[in-house]
């Protein structure tokens, strides 16, 4: 945006002094030759006398001729992708001039935290990205853009629904509770989520080892993003005023169904079971003739709209700058009945006072719909049913009633239209507001004062209605439902800190010598949020106009059915920093951070977070400046390490207190009259206290080539210990439920890995083109290994299979977190031989096999084996991106290699015993007739002769490559654009999740945590017929005037 | 400088927080050290005690799958069809087939829901043993206390019938005490005698302790309450058991039965003159003078921990009618058919006997709408399941009302009057110098059996005569006794526990080879009839104190 804005009013002077030349005032004519380093002639190159219109332009020979005003004129010569260059005319007549082709820019300053730094001086690992890698990204969240871009970030979708959360992990998964970065944006330190408008965003660091994240002390354990946001950051250098338009609109569709039997072949197996249980059919020729075979999943999926809309007027001069924007982002979800709106308003300036004393104010607020649908549990949720549902029967029966599955499950429209209560479809409309207000004192040189207020206050308000309706069985509703959970918080911050940065010269003041900058600062960080739910029975009647709580009717049971206490959230911090640089050589880095939380008891409050980073700049030293060749093309070699600790807080509040109180499944009823009940709430804990996370990092950053080729290469290790997770306890000491386990500090995990980046950047020209053809690659790699390789309990089973009544997750030493364990399927057997010599009793033919682990001649629970993990071994990226003319191009990848993934619906469509709908690799199993078949024979997994269960055979590979995006723009040139009143016009289309390579067999193998589930221990990777990503196509325009 | 100066000390003084500013405490609960003191808070805190009681897992179905569906009295039923027929609620057709594991879902939630039950009583009677008679509400504590006490000591005596020896818990655990307790006794043997024997003597101790600290009975509003007659019936009920287990070896015989007496010669209770009416369809008699203790249900939202509504009508209700082609069809939404009574129960009967009436039996009619409208519909047998429907558990079709089925409002009694009769009856002759009111309690209960001899008039009106069936008895063994027990409290929950204290499941059960649907019954005689401590939680007692229980 910088650099066109340049080249724009470059052009304009350049039009300007083309129309004047004939009319300048000459005193001296000056001619030349301008060639590049090699001695090549540049053609079209601007030659300026300095502050003045006057100019002319190179000719193919690279000559040109000026007449300028004086002796004293200084002449520009400038050309696109070579280094500018003035030369005073002095007495020289001929002035021959050669350009050095320009060093690429790396980017503006880094956030560090508090502060910010040039990137060659960054000693911590960070990753820093821009504006134009993430805004081609037609994405709701900033989340959901960073997929594939940093090296040692990985970000999985928990669900594809409209504005569903994200699964990010910094280098691993180092915790066993909640493993989400810290995001601080414009200095607000404002959690583990951001829902801000990811167009708006400016910078974004990414704060991955210690040494970089432990200035954010007590939070920074999981990694810290750093976001600033457009704007109103500095005085601009000459009075303006933009005006923005950003938009875009495009479809969203699946880009995969998954392959079940329709009605005919459903009933043929079927039938098929019941010929082999020698009984009636269970379809008559007669039912079949009259067979809706309706396939559910069209009926549940839609193609989609996704737009956005966003106006931005932006204003600046010398005294300050300010910005204000107004967003509307629509997305319909791929699944009917799911949507997102956002609302987004912001305003942010800066405003200098006097020479010493900046000041800047941003306030900005969204409101936002969603409409999502039950995902939980596979069989209760919309996508589940769709797969396992009856496909005999219509949508809707003659009576205009939602028919009925003749099996056990559900009707997948019904779900979708009518809702139920126990697995509701919920609205949530949301609204934020945050304020921040913060001013700069330079007190004298070097020292500068800065103090930062924010402010936020949110509300959350979950809904949902229920309609009378039957369907059968469970899937059916008495008396309507009105359901209510309001949430509601605010919280502010105030930050003081106090920079002074000193450089000790040399004599000759030729080199700094040393070179320091210290932080010391205090934050204090306050929240507090209540919660409020009601839900009411039997309305007066179901418009829509009537889903209000007031319309009860003399029946209506009116219930607050369960109580949140609300809570409050503290911290009180401070931190300190120095930096120090030896002759620009040696850096080292020192931080501090003592923070106190209330979400520990007295004696456990506070905390100490130290870390220091050490970097040493190769290429400063004389042996290497000695050479020629390392002196001109290598711009930077660093090689850079450090140590620190960082701690995480992330769990709920007042966990280490024991309280009593009402608890809402504990009432009770006497003689017909329901009385409330109170429990114990929570178990004291007084003990427990930070987790903290100690890392190690060692890397190098080498730049090369007028910094065309980046490399970057990070080994790291990092160990957190003291995990704060909930754990099981034995039932006498009477917890109930899993959500009332006792945090306690347990576990330490292990993450050790390295990360590499590689960028190329380049540019391609000719004399006889007329503009360069630029391109970029970059690859980014990273590889993790996690593991538990201490944890007090000997098991923390997660991943609840509802039916199986089993867990087929498993956090325990000596393994990732949460790993597959089952039994080990090894094929089907295919002749009574191998059911002879198998270990397995009761089994026949066309059952499969469990492979006997132990070698005990028997299957027991004690051939539970490992099945594998669901992390990644590791993930990659890869983007690329060229522009000719106004033509620009870009592709991005992601790819995630080595990770498993328990695919629940396989269970279903692979057998079931209840009658589901089945997939088509049913119509090949095992028989007789039918051996080398790797379907069993029987459907029932879970009891009498195969109740050994969870299985390998549903655990597969979640390895994948996806086409992430596809970018096509087109700029106009800027005359055209000019004509036009434009600054700027592009258009451009993109498509996202344009291609996915993968042998998962599901909807979708990009599979995050579930976050409805009720479980115990964490999960990752199961899938229980998870919302898949889209795939879209957008066409956009971007406007500035 | 001194402007520097100025701000340095304005800024840290205004912002430096004292360490007042995070100590926070929690908003609108309070902390177990205060809650306890209030005798409102503890009532809120002893009705919580009741709660798990009715949750699904226990009385609602895992009662009926542990007493009855084990027994010779009844097997599972439900399945739409023969394939899905084991797989319908399969963690049960597992315990009641005997080849359960100790992973059952079933037996896990039974587990965890009782030590809640007594976790919560704990943290009741830990917080108020400070409370004495100089406290304002004495009386009321002390009730609440007697409350709490004998719901632990029945959430004991159910763990002990189910598993055998378990943890014994008299107060209050933290988590990390609680990974080294067991379920042995010092000294113990291999079955855990020592333990089972501690826990029936911890039953008896503390039933025996609140006889004087609880009422005979409550008003409207709190009917449901432990009662003096629930404690002494309790307490006569374990003393029972603890005789045929430890053969009798504090004289507990004689004492089971003077303690039966006081509940049978309170003028409070007695025996519901029509043995129909004990087990109303219509919800009409939920506070029968029968009742000694029962398990309160109030037609609710769910069945589960958060609601007061009872699945266990729409669990027993019939699954398969005949339908307009003359073929069984299943309705769904309407019964579900579990718990379905065995060949060898009815024929257990004398024919006639007015008891019978609560099975219905392939042929008969149900008034209901099952299809649609309400009419009489005939019961239909497949192939699966016995053909026999017990109804003590259900209501008529009315109640389900709405096909809000799954939360009715029915109470399930834990314990009633003919059932004390009996303890009586049976204690009374084993220990040798009772045997004429045996015989009396058992004609007695013959008696009112007979008198409900039942005519139908029309769906849900009824005359009642003087039958001949069943006649009194002239003379009376224990097989007399146990034979009346059976037949007069069938599908109420005993049939399994009592064929265990008697020694008779190895005889009883180990005949039963198959379940009306051909899958096998495999009775093992190792495991002494009891379930399998929950894997889970042989997990969780890191410390390896809780031990598997023999045969699993």
């Amino acid at each position: 945006m910088k650099q066109l804005n340049k080249q724009s009013k470059r052009l304009l002077f350049f039009a300007i002094a083309f129309f004047t030349f004939g009319y300048a005032s000459a005193q001296i004519e000056v001619s030349g030759k301008l060639t590049d380093a090699k001695g090549k002639p540049i053609d079209f190159a601007d030659v300026v006398e300095v502050g003045t219109n006057n100019g002319t332009l190179t000719d193919s020979d690279g000559a040109w001729t000026l007449t300028v005003k004086s002796t004293e004129s200084v002449l520009e010569f400038a050309f696109m992708g070579y280094e500018k260059k003035q030369v005073k005319v002095g007495n020289q007549k001929v002035l021959n001039v050669s350009l050095q082709t320009e060093a690429i820019d790396v980017g503006p300053v880094t956030f560090i935290g508090y502060a910010a730094a040039r990137p060659e001086d960054l000693v911590g690992s960070i990753v820093q990205l821009q504006n134009k890698d993430i805004v081609n990204r037609p994405v709701l969240a900033v989340d959901q853009a960073l997929s594939g871009l940093a090296a040692g970030v990985q970000v999985r979708a928990n669900t594809g629904t409209p504005g569903g959360k994200m699964d990010i992990v910094v280098r691993g998964r180092g915790t066993i509770g909640d493993a989400r970065p810290l995001y601080v944006v414009d200095g607000v330190q404002i959690g583990n989520e951001y829902r801000g408008d990811p167009s708006n965003i400016d910078q974004i660091s990414i704060l991955k080892d210690a040494s970089a994240t432990a200035i954010f002390g007590a939070r920074g354990a999981n990694g810290v993003i750093i976001i600033t946001t457009k704007g109103g950051q500095a005085p601009a250098e000459e009075a303006f005023t933009t005006v923005s338009v950003d938009a875009y609109r495009g479809v969203q569709s699946t880009w995969k169904r998954i392959d079940v039997t329709d009605a005919y072949e459903y009933a043929e197996i079927l039938n098929h079971n019941q010929v082999l249980a020698k009984k009636d059919s269970a379809f008559t020729q007669s039912q079949i003739n009259n067979f809706s075979n309706t396939n559910w999943q069209d009926q549940v999926f839609r193609d989609a709209v996704i737009e956005k809309y966003k106006l931005q007027i932006d204003g600046g001069s010398t005294g300050g700058s300010w910005s204000t924007s107004v967003g509307y982002t629509n997305q319909e979800g791929i699944v009917r009945g799911t949507d997102y709106t956002r609302y987004d308003y912001g305003f942010k300036m800066m405003h200098k006072l006097t020479d010493k004393i900046d000041f800047g104010a941003s306030l900005g607020f969204n409101v936002s719909t969603q409409n999502a649908v039950y995902e939980g549990n596979l069989e209760q949720s919309a996508l589940g049913a769709a797969l396992i549902a009856d496909p005999t029967i219509p949508v809707y029966d003659s009576t205009g009633n939602w028919a009925a599955p003749t099996n056990s499950y559900y009707n997948p429209v019904g779900v979708i239209e009518a809702n139920n209560a126990n697995t509701p479809n919920i609205t949530t409309k949301g609204f934020g507001l945050g304020g921040n207000a913060w001013l700069t004192y330079k007190i004298f040189k070097g020292f500068e004062y800065r103090t930062q207020y924010n402010y936020g206050n949110w509300n959350n308000v979950e809904e949902f209605f229920v309609p009378v309706y039957f369907i059968k069985g469970s899937q059916a509703q008495s008396n309507s439902l009105l359901s209510r959970r309001n949430q509601f918080g605010d919280n502010w911050g105030l930050t003081n800190t106090f920079t002074y940065s000193y450089k000790i010269y040399n004599a000759d003041s030729s080199v700094i010598n040393h070179d320091f900058r210290i932080l010391a600062g205090h934050e204090v960080l306050y929240a507090r949020q209540e919660t409020d739910r009601y839900k009411i029975e039997d309305l007066l009647s179901e418009e829509e106009s009537m889903r209000y709580f007031i319309a009860g009717t003399n029946n209506s049971e009116v219930n607050v059915n369960t109580w949140e206490a609300p809570n409050e959230h503290s911290m009180l911090s401070y931190m300190g920093r120095l930096e120090y640089a030896f002759q620009d050589k040696y850096l080292i880095n020192g931080t501090i951070r003592r923070d106190g939380s209330s979400r520990f008891g007295a004696g456990r409050k506070f905390g100490y977070f130290p870390a220091v980073g050490v970097a040493w700049k190769v290429n400063k030293e004389s042996f290497f400046y000695g050479n020629e060749w390392l002196k001109t093309n290598v711009s930077m070699f660093k090689i850079r390490g450090g140590w620190g600790k960082v701690g995480n807080e992330n769990i709920g509040n007042y966990q280490f207190v024991g309280t009593s109180g009402i608890d809402a499944n504990s009432s009770y009823s006497f003689g017909k009259n329901v009385v409330s009940g109170a429990v114990p709430l929570t178990i004291a804990n007084e003990d427990l206290h930070w987790e903290e996370a100690t890392s190690w990092n060692i890397g190098t950053d080498i730049n090369m080539f007028k910094n065309k080729v980046m490399f970057n290469f990070d080994y790291f290790i990092k160990k957190n210990m003291d995990n704060l997770i909930r754990i099981a306890v034995p039932a006498i000491v009477g917890v109930d439920g899993a959500d009332k386990n006792p945090y306690v500090n347990t576990a330490e995990i292990l993450n050790k890995g390295y990360e590499l980046s590689l960028t190329y950047r380049n540019q391609y020209a000719t004399e006889t083109m007329k503009h360069a053809f630029k391109y970029d690659v970059s690859a980014n790699f990273t590889q993790i290994t996690n593991e538990v390789v201490y944890q007090a309990e000997s098991e923390l089973p997660g991943g609840f299979d509802q039916r199986g009544n089993v867990y087929v997750a498993n956090t325990k030493e000596g393994y990732p977190i949460a790993s597959f364990f089952g039994y080990q399927v090894d094929g089907v057997f295919q002749n009574w031989g191998q059911v002879n010599q198998s270990a397995q009793t009761n089994a026949a033919p066309g059952d499969y096999k469990i492979v006997d682990v132990n070698g005990d001649g028997r299957i027991s629970t004690a051939d539970i084996t490992y099945l594998g993990s669901p992390h990644p071994k590791f993930t990659y990226g890869f983007n690329a991106n060229c522009g000719y003319a106004g033509f620009d191009l870009g592709f991005s990848f992601q790819g995630v290699h080595g990770n498993k993934i328990y695919n629940m619906t396989k269970w279903y469509l692979d057998g079931g015993d209840f009658g589901s709908n089945f997939s088509t690799r049913r119509l090949d199993v095992w028989s007789a007739d039918n051996t080398g078949s790797d379907q069993p024979t029987d459907q029932t997994w879970f009891t009498g002769k195969n109740s050994l269960y969870p299985l390998s055979a549903f655990i597969e590979d979640g390895s994948y490559l996806r086409l992430k995006n596809i970018t096509f723009g087109y700029t106009l040139p800027d005359e055209i654009a000019a004509k036009m009143r434009l600054n700027r016009c592009r258009v451009y289309t993109v498509i996202q999740n344009a291609l996915t390579f993968t042998k998962y067999s599901g909807f979708d193998p990009e599979i995050g945590t579930n976050e409805t589930t009720n479980w115990e221990g964490p999960e990752f990777g199961i899938d229980r017929g998870a919302y898949p990503q889209a795939r879209s196509i957008v066409f956009g325009v971007n406007l500035e005037f | 400088m001194k402007k520097i100066l100025g701000i340095l000390v304005t800024s840290f003084v205004l912002f430096s927080c004292t360490e007042d500013f995070i100590n926070k405490q929690p908003l609108g609960v309070e902390t177990n050290v205060i809650f306890y003191d209030k005798v409102e808070n503890c009532e809120l805190a002893v009705n919580a005690i009741y709660d798990p009681l009715g949750w699904e897992s226990m009385y609602q179905v895992g009662m009926m799958a542990l007493g009855d569906m084990t027994s010779d009295d009844a097997e599972k039923g439900g399945g739409d069809n023969v394939l899905q027929y084991k797989s319908d609620q399969g963690a049960i057709f597992d315990i009641v087939t005997f080849t359960v594991n100790p992973i059952n879902g079933y037996l896990a939630n039974i587990w965890d829901a009782s030590y809640i039950g007594i976790a919560r009583a704990n943290a009741m009677i830990d917080a108020t043993n400070k409370i004495d008679a100089t406290n304002d509400d004495y009386s009321t504590f002390k009730r609440l206390r007697g409350e709490a006490r004998f719901l632990r000591a029945l959430y004991y005596f159910d763990l002990v019938r189910i598993y055998g020896p378990v943890p014994l818990l008299k107060q209050a655990i933290a988590p990390a005490d609680a990974i080294d307790v067991g379920n042995r006794a010092d000294g113990d043997d291999a079955q855990g005698t020592k333990q089972v024997k501690a826990i029936y003597d911890f039953i008896i101790e503390e039933l025996e302790a609140i006889q004087n600290d609880v009422p005979w009975t409550y008003n409207a509003d709190n009917y449901g309450r432990v009662t003096a007659a629930a404690a002494k019936a309790l307490l006569a009920k374990a003393y029972l058991y603890k005789a045929d287990i430890f053969s009798n070896s504090d004289n507990e015989y004689e004492k089971a039965y003077l303690a039966a007496k006081e509940v049978l010669d309170n003028a409070s209770y007695g025996l519901e003159a029509k043995y129909q009416d004990i087990f109303d369809l219509n919800l009409e008699n939920e506070s029968s003078k029968e009742f000694i203790f029962t398990i309160q249900f109030t037609s609710g939202s769910s069945t589960l921990r958060g609601g007061e509504g009872n699945i266990r009508p729409i669990y027993v209700t019939p699954r398969f009618f005949i339908n307009a082609q003359g073929k069984p069809e299943k309705k769904d939404g309407y019964g579900y058919g579990f718990n379905i009574p065995r060949q060898d129960l009815i024929d257990a009967f004398d024919a006639n006997d007015p008891r019978l009436d609560m099975v219905l039996a392939e042929g008969d009619s149900l008034y209901c709408n099952a299809f649609g409208s309400p009419q009489w519909t005939k019961i239909a047998k497949v192939d699966w399941n016995t053909g026999y429907y017990c109804m003590k558990g259900s209501v008529n079709y009315e109640q389900f009302a709405g096909f809000n089925t799954q939360v009715i409002g029915k109470n399930i009694p834990v314990i009633r009057y003919a059932d004390v009769m009996l303890i009586a009856a049976e204690a009374g002759f084993k220990d040798g110098g009772y045997k004429a009111e045996a015989l009396k309690y058992v004609n007695d209960i013959r008696k009112r059996a007979r008198e409900s001899k039942r005519v139908l008039n029309a769906y849900n009106d009824y005359t009642y005569s003087v039958g001949t069936v069943p006649a009194d008895l002239s003379a009376i063994t224990l097989d007399d006794i146990k034979k009346e027990r059976r037949l007069e409290l069938y599908c109420e929950g005993h049939r399994f526990f009592d064929l265990v204290r008697w020694g008779d499941a190895d005889a009883i059960l180990g005949a039963i080879t198959k379940d009306v649907a051909g899958y096998p019954v495999l009775w093992n005689p190792a495991t002494l009839g009891r379930m399998p401590i929950p894997q889970a939680q042989i997990n969780l007692h890191t410390g390896g104190k809780l031990v598997q229980n023999p045969g699993y």
